[in-house]
């Protein structure tokens, strides 16, 4: 087997997930966005983001914080260095692996 | 082949430009310099109306500049982070932007400092060239505003773009420096406020606000 092609199988599986990775690589460009911004850019439904959401956060890739925005909650979202890191090893093993 | 992470990057700049406000905070500090030039042409520096004119005006701009981030902030939390969500850029595209503000500030001053030293040694005469400079301020003007367009896509630079260029040559044909800088300012100011007034009007008709957590 190609040994470039085989990089695919070592892909990080938590951030490889298409709604995962479109979270990851909207929050990789950005310092910080909330629910909303992050539900606008992905197109997700409320309950698919917040159960991705909370499986990278259990990954300590992102980070959430609650805050409030006058009487309306906010969920502000970033990536930790972790998930940064995490990130650019996995756009470069697929680079690496498709191009 | 295009690259997504360069498109997800474009669009999450794109949405910076999406309420106009950016816009509208251009054209009243361009305005403002506008209306002071009016102003110096209006009233004699001698008339006993210049001092507190100039002083109304120095107290104007100081307070839009020290005001502006905070006004801007207050009605993107009222207006657009309930509608497409707060976000917050990254450090390197803020040094970025920052770094390429510097690189156009140094060109333009090594410019002119190289054309003035050729235009005296060659005997030029300078206010004949002078009398171009709201050509060359729409020129800049227009140059910036077509690269927004090209680069985020939004055809309302490319108007802005258009009559900023027209706009600057046309003044400098037709009336003398002072009073073509003043209307090249003001003109230019009127039209990206109500091109950002347009955009925010649009922005806020079309785009509902969520009730729920953002």
């Amino acid at each position: 087997m190609n040994s470039r092609l085989r990089q695919i199988a070592d892909l990080d599986r938590l951030i490889h997930e298409p709604a995962r990775l479109m979270i990851a690589a909207t929050l990789y460009l950005v310092k910080e966005a909330d629910f909303l911004y992050l539900q606008n850019q992905t197109d997700l439904t409320k309950g698919n983001l917040s159960s991705h959401l909370a499986k990278l956060e259990e990954a300590g890739y992102v980070e959430i914080e609650k805050t409030y925005r006058g009487k309306i909650p906010m969920t502000v979202c970033s990536l930790t260095k972790k998930g940064r890191v995490s990130f650019k090893a996995y756009e470069a093993a697929l680079r690496g692996a498709l191009f | 082949m295009s690259d997504p992470l360069f498109e997800a990057r474009i669009r999450a700049q794109r949405f910076w430009y999406r309420d106009g406000l950016s816009e509208i905070v251009f054209g009243v500090i361009i305005l403002l310099q506008g209306g002071w030039l009016f102003f110096n042409r209006l009233v004699n520096s001698k008339s006993s109306w210049y001092l507190p004119g100039a002083l109304i005006y120095i107290l104007l701009l100081a307070a839009f500049s020290m005001s502006v981030a905070r006004i801007t902030a207050a009605i993107r939390e009222r207006f657009t982070y309930s509608r497409s969500g707060y976000v917050d850029y990254d450090e390197s595209v803020r040094k970025r932007w920052i770094r390429a503000r510097i690189v156009w500030a140094v060109l333009a001053i090594v410019t002119c400092m190289m054309f003035l030293r050729y235009a005296g040694r060659e005997g030029w005469d300078l206010d004949h060239w002078i009398q171009w400079l709201p050509a060359i301020g729409g020129l800049t003007v227009g140059a910036v505003s077509v690269y927004v367009w090209v680069r985020q896509g939004l055809p309302r630079f490319l108007a802005l773009g258009v009559l900023s260029i027209i706009l600057g040559v046309a003044v400098s044909i037709e009336y003398p420096l002072k009073l073509a800088m003043a209307i090249f300012l003001a003109g230019i100011g009127c039209a990206w406020i109500c091109s950002g007034g347009v955009t925010l009007w649009n922005y806020v008709r079309t785009t509902p606000p969520s009730a729920d957590e953002t």
